[in-house]
């Protein structure tokens, strides 16, 4: 009769074969008859018990469980920094938006900048220009300024808003909303202005937490077109690309629908402490990286790492 | 399906913490490193809903992260000096640091047998340790099902007998 091997006796002891199965059946019905067998069972079973003592005394004197909420809101706190320039940049687009829309309300810009000081004062009649003058726009930007920051200390943000998002278009009443001057010229408007719109808008932050750490996902059209190299394989599905903190990650699917995950990011020296290992130092690993130019391609999926590098092979 | 972390956070995180204290070889930094493991998962859980071995990606993770660690920072130095120490445990005269000390030899001789199995052994070894099962550690490894009880049978003999040799050489240098 032919023994079990180590191994197969090694994964009968530690409970690998679930009872029923062929493998568990197998050798169950051979240690009945074979008392070699038997014995070098209990043998791997006091091997295994010893390994476990051994390793335990490697242990911390106490472990604390902090609750899990505390993650939760760790990385939602981090995940506040990005947020920020998104929801900027969203304002100055709806300061130009609302500006072209409110073209019509120019006599009167003064009286909504400044809903609660002092009344009356057309300051601005004179200065109200007929045609867009930057020169003239970036006078007027200082005295505004301070105007700017009363209305928020008041407790009257939405006003604000609206009326900054007035003050703003007047400087440049005949330009089309998307002018690239108009928001040079919006800069200060809009940064000062990001904390009442955040204020104001707590909805618009919640959106974009629920984007992952502010990651912008486009189509392969909008990456062409903005130039970003995409290195995928090119015979899978492409299910979405995403932009993310230092490169590119594009999710593609397996025929079987598992899921393949490619970042793609540009070598540089800061990276080199956080990026895994390259593929070759680490057979047993989810993940193998292949380095295009200089780009690094790290590609990951809930396969064999035979299967990885042959797909590694093949990124584009 | 998407993950429920929370549970897999409770049932897995000890575990978790142990397995990185003996990669990084303090508790203080291995209970930061689950921590900042965690919080790594949760950022990339919307890309995991098709994940199918969670803890191996936990722990995958993990070893990522503690690999960076052993980077940057040389602790084993402290933990190693410490087997050559024993003057100083004959001349504790404070039973409860006598005692301390006795533990952190051991420790060490545990991290010193753990650093004679090959890398293969020593990951398959401690995660198995960590609560995976051999399909999961097979999954993350890329080993075979069927060589994972092999790798655990030989590192666990290497395991026990090395220790038990440094061991055996401490009581006798007594």
């Amino acid at each position: 009769m032919s023994h079990v091997d180590e191994g197969e006796l090694t994964a009968y002891a530690d409970g690998a074969y679930a009872p029923g199965t062929t493998e568990a059946q197998r050798i169950a019905l051979h240690l009945a008859e074979c008392a070699n067998c038997r014995n070098r069972l209990v043998q791997a079973q006091a091997l295994s018990a010893r390994a476990a003592e051994i390793l335990a005394l490697a242990t911390p004197d106490y472990i604390t469980v902090p609750p899990f909420e505390q993650i939760r809101s760790a990385v939602t706190a981090r995940r506040r920094f990005p947020v920020i320039p998104l929801s900027w940049a969203a304002s100055v687009i709806l300061a130009l938006g609302v500006g072209w829309l409110g073209r019509g309300m120019l006599n009167e810009p003064e009286a909504i900048v400044r809903p609660v000081a002092r009344t009356g004062q057309p300051v601005t009649t004179e200065q109200q220009p007929q045609s867009p003058v930057a020169p003239v726009a970036a006078e007027s930007k200082p005295e505004r300024k301070d105007e700017r920051r009363e209305p928020p200390a008041r407790g009257e943000p939405e006003v604000a808003v609206s009326g900054l998002a007035v003050a703003a278009a007047s400087s440049e009443p005949m330009a089309a909303p998307p002018a690239p001057s108009a928001a040079t010229a919006q800069d200060a408007a809009a940064k000062a202005r990001v904390q009442n719109y955040a204020a104001a808008q707590p909805a618009r932050d919640e959106l974009a937490l629920r984007q992952p750490s502010g990651i912008e996902y486009i189509t392969a059209a909008q990456a062409e077109r903005r130039g970003i190299p995409l290195h995928i394989v090119p015979e899978l599905e492409v299910v979405r690309i995403g932009l993310i903190d230092n490169g590119v990650r594009v999710e593609q699917k397996l025929p079987d629908g598992k899921l393949v995950t490619l970042t793609a990011a540009v070598l540089s020296d800061a990276m080199e402490t956080r990026m895994p290992q390259a593929g070759a130092e680490r057979d047993e690993a989810v993940a193998v990286v292949v380095t295009r130019g200089d780009t690094r391609i790290t590609i990951s999926a809930d396969l064999p790492a035979d299967s990885l590098r042959a797909l590694a092979a093949k990124i584009r | 399906m998407s993950i429920d972390w929370a549970q897999v956070y409770g049932s897995t995180y000890e575990d978790l913490v142990r397995f990185l204290y003996r990669k990084v070889w303090d508790a203080d930094r291995a209970q930061d490193l689950a921590q900042e493991t965690f919080l790594r998962c949760l950022r990339e859980s919307p890309h995991t809903r098709t994940l199918t071995n969670v803890r191996g990606f936990v722990f995958t993770i993990a070893q990522n992260l503690a690999r960076d660690e052993a980077r940057t920072v040389l602790r084993r130095k402290k933990h190693l000096a410490l087997l050559e120490n024993e003057t100083v445990a004959a001349q504790a005269n404070n039973v409860e640091a006598a005692i301390r000390l006795e533990r952190e030899q051991k420790i060490a001789a545990v991290e010193s047998a753990l650093a004679d199995l090959s890398n293969r052994d020593r990951e398959v070894l401690l995660l198995w340790d960590a609560g995976l099962s051999y399909q999961e550690i097979a999954q993350q490894t890329g080993l075979a099902i069927g060589a994972i009880g092999t790798t655990l049978a030989r590192a666990r003999t290497r395991l026990a007998q090395t220790y038990e040799e440094m061991e055996g050489r401490k009581h006798v240098a007594r």
